[in-house]
């Protein structure tokens, strides 16, 4: 199933009144629509109570919302929009008024273009780059391939089935499994421990 | 057999974040999430 399809389905179900159905909206998107507004409010905090103002306003206009764009675009202007209003009533200048990122597609460049991090910034992602490399190699074989074949190789499930010789099922818990012990390596790095 | 169902769905909902999830299935889920506490207690993890 299509990211767009399941959006619009997940869309649809919001429309029909299932409410879990924006919660999973929010799940997918809650992080790219952070570090997006994190573009304009530089507070982590602050970015996470826009976000959460973004999607409250997104859900209230759902009904509106007509399918012409994908969700996320439609989502992504809402995000923009409401960071600014944001910045207007706190009376700030946005952190970056050197260009104005409209599109989402110009944004995942320009996010990256603009990733000038600290050099503690740059020790933490260096730690945690190796933590998860090492965390990978320690996997069992099977789940270290699965997660491979995903993250690195970007594998559908279906043809890591294949792959693998094992049933769809499997992959999607081999998958989840590798994510789940590799999350645990690198927790206490992520929280400063 | 609370934690295999836990696990079911966090399986689910991994398999959704990659877009792997079959419509039938995340039919199934939503369904699910409206009337189950618990499987509403997963997504809030």
């Amino acid at each position: 199933m299509s990211d767009k399809a399941s959006d619009q389905f997940l869309v649809d179900r919001v429309r029909a009144g299932d409410k879990q159905a924006f919660d999973l909206l929010v799940l997918k998107y809650q992080q790219r629509i952070v570090n997006l507004i994190m573009r304009y409010v530089k507070d982590h905090a602050e970015a996470l109570d826009v976000a959460q103002e973004a999607f409250l306003k997104a859900y209230r206009a759902i009904p509106n919302f007509r399918g012409d764009s994908a969700f996320y675009t439609w989502m992504y202007r809402i995000a923009i929009n409401t960071a600014k209003n944001h910045l207007v009533a706190a009376r700030r200048r946005p952190l970056d008024h050197a260009s104005d990122i409209s599109e989402p597609e110009e944004f995942d460049w320009h996010a990256r273009m603009q990733d000038h991090d600290s050099p503690e910034q740059q020790a933490i992602g260096d730690e945690l780059r190796e933590t998860v490399e090492s965390a990978i190699r320690d996997l069992p074989d099977d789940l270290r391939t699965a997660i491979i074949l995903r993250e690195i190789d970007g594998l559908s499930y279906d043809e890591i089935a294949q792959v693998m010789e094992c049933p769809v099922g499997t992959v999607r818990s081999r998958i989840f499994r590798a994510r789940e012990a590799i999350d645990k390596r690198i927790r206490p790095v992520v929280d400063g421990e | 057999m609370e934690k295999d169902v836990t696990r079911h769905i966090e399986e689910q909902l991994s398999a959704f974040l990659d877009g792997e999830l079959p419509q039938e299935e995340l039919a199934l889920l939503v369904r699910r999430l409206e009337r189950d506490e618990s499987y509403r207690s997963t997504l809030d993890r």
